[in-house]
C-alpha cells in the first residue's frame, strides 16, 4: 500500500460513473423481444400424458418390452397335451394301434357303467344278529 | 417474474458496462449484449429461478464473454493482438471538465492495463459493490482467490493514477 496515495482513491474511482446502454442498443432489444416469435402453447406445457410418463421412460419401456416378449414366447409356444384333451380334439393322439385299442375299451367300458343303474342302498334296514358260531365254541 | 423490458432497465446499464470492461470494445460489447438478450427473449423461464437477476445476468455475461473469446482461434487473436489496440474503451460518460475528462481517460487506460481476471473483480467489487463471496460465486472461483486478485488490480490502479491523481488534487 502506498503511503503517498490518498486513501479514497477506491472510492473516487467508483464514484466515476459508467456508460450505460446505449439508446439504439436498448431500443433494438426492445424490437427484438416484439419480433420474437412466440412459443406456442403446447411447445411451453407438453401433453397431460407426458407429465405422468415423463419421470422414468426408460422404466416404461421396459415393461413394454417385457411384455411384448411375454405375448411372443405365449403365441410361439406348443400346447399341452392336456389342453387338447380337455377340447376335444378328434386328431388321435395315441399313435400305438394296441395303447389306442385298449383307450378304447376302457372307454366303452366307462359309459357302460355310467348307463347302468345303481342297485339301491338297504341302509334303513336294521340287521339281524347272527347266532354264535358253534365252530368257534369246538 | 418481471418482465422483460423492466429487466432491461434495471439492469441493462450494468450487463452493458461489464461487458465493455470485460471486451473493452464496444462492438464486441454490443453484439454480445444482444446475444445475450436474445437467448433471454427466447427462454424467458432462465431468470425465473434466478434468486438475483443482476448477479445471474452479470453471470451471463461473463459466459457469453468467455464463449467468444473460445470461438476466436489463436490465428485471429494474435492478428488482433499485432494490431493497435485502443487504449480507450470508453467505459465512462464523458466530463466537461477537463480534468475530470482527463481522470476519467487515465482510469480508462488503466484499468485496460489490467490482466482479464483483475479486471473483473476490479469491476465487480467498485461499481456493482458485490462482496468478495459474491463475486466469487459469480466468477466462480475460490473465495480465497477474490480478495487477493482485487487487491492486486487495485494496487496497479493505484501506480498507474497516482501521478494524474496527486496532480489534479494539489490546488
Amino acid at each position: 500500500m502506498n503511503s503517498r496515495t490518498p486513501p479514497h482513491l477506491e472510492d473516487r474511482i467508483a464514484q466515476t460513473p459508467r456508460r450505460g446502454l446505449p439508446a439504439d442498443l436498448r431500443q433494438a432489444c426492445l424490437d427484438m423481444r416484439s419480433s420474437a416469435p412466440r412459443p406456442k402453447p403446447s411447445a411451453q406445457q407438453p401433453a397431460f400424458w407426458l407429465h405422468w410418463f415423463w419421470p422414468h421412460p426408460a422404466a416404461w419401456g421396459g415393461l413394454v418390452i417385457l411384455w411384448c416378449t411375454i405375448l411372443a414366447l405365449h403365441r410361439l409356444a406348443p400346447v399341452p397335451v392336456n389342453v387338447l384333451a380337455a377340447t376335444g380334439a378328434s386328431t388321435p393322439l395315441i399313435k400305438d394301434p394296441d395303447s389306442a385299442r385298449q383307450l378304447a375299451h376302457q372307454r366303452e367300458t366307462r359309459e357302460e357303467l355310467l348307463r347302468q343303474p345303481l342297485p339301491p342302498l338297504d341302509i334303513d334296514r336294521p340287521r339281524k344278529a347272527s347266532p354264535p358260531s358253534t365252530n368257534r365254541i369246538a | 417474474m418481471l418482465p422483460l423490458e423492466q429487466i432491461l432497465d434495471e439492469h441493462g446499464d450494468a450487463v452493458f458496462s461489464f461487458l465493455l470492461q470485460l471486451s473493452r470494445s464496444e462492438p464486441d460489447a454490443r453484439d454480445l449484449f444482444q446475444d445475450l438478450w436474445r437467448r433471454l427473449v427466447e427462454n424467458p423461464r432462465l431468470l425465473a429461478e434466478a434468486r438475483d437477476p443482476r448477479a445471474f445476468l452479470l453471470h451471463l455475461a461473463r459466459n457469453q464473454f468467455i464463449d467468444l473469446t473460445r470461438r476466436r482461434n489463436a490465428r485471429t487473436r494474435a492478428h488482433e493482438a499485432s494490431q493497435a489496440q485502443p487504449d480507450i474503451a470508453g467505459l465512462f460518460e464523458p466530463a466537461h471538465h477537463p480534468d475530470e475528462h482527463a481522470f476519467r481517460e487515465a482510469l480508462d487506460r488503466a484499468l485496460g492495463q489490467l490482466p482479464e481476471d483483475q479486471r473483473m473483480v476490479v469491476h465487480l467489487k467498485l461499481w456493482e459493490s458485490l462482496t468478495f463471496d459474491a463475486i466469487a460465486t459469480l466468477l466462480d472461483l475460490s473465495p480465497n482467490t477474490t480478495p487477493s486478485r482485487y487487491r492486486y488490480g487495485v494496487d496497479k490502479l493505484r501506480t498507474l493514477l497516482r501521478p494524474l491523481y496527486d496532480e489534479i488534487r494539489t490546488p
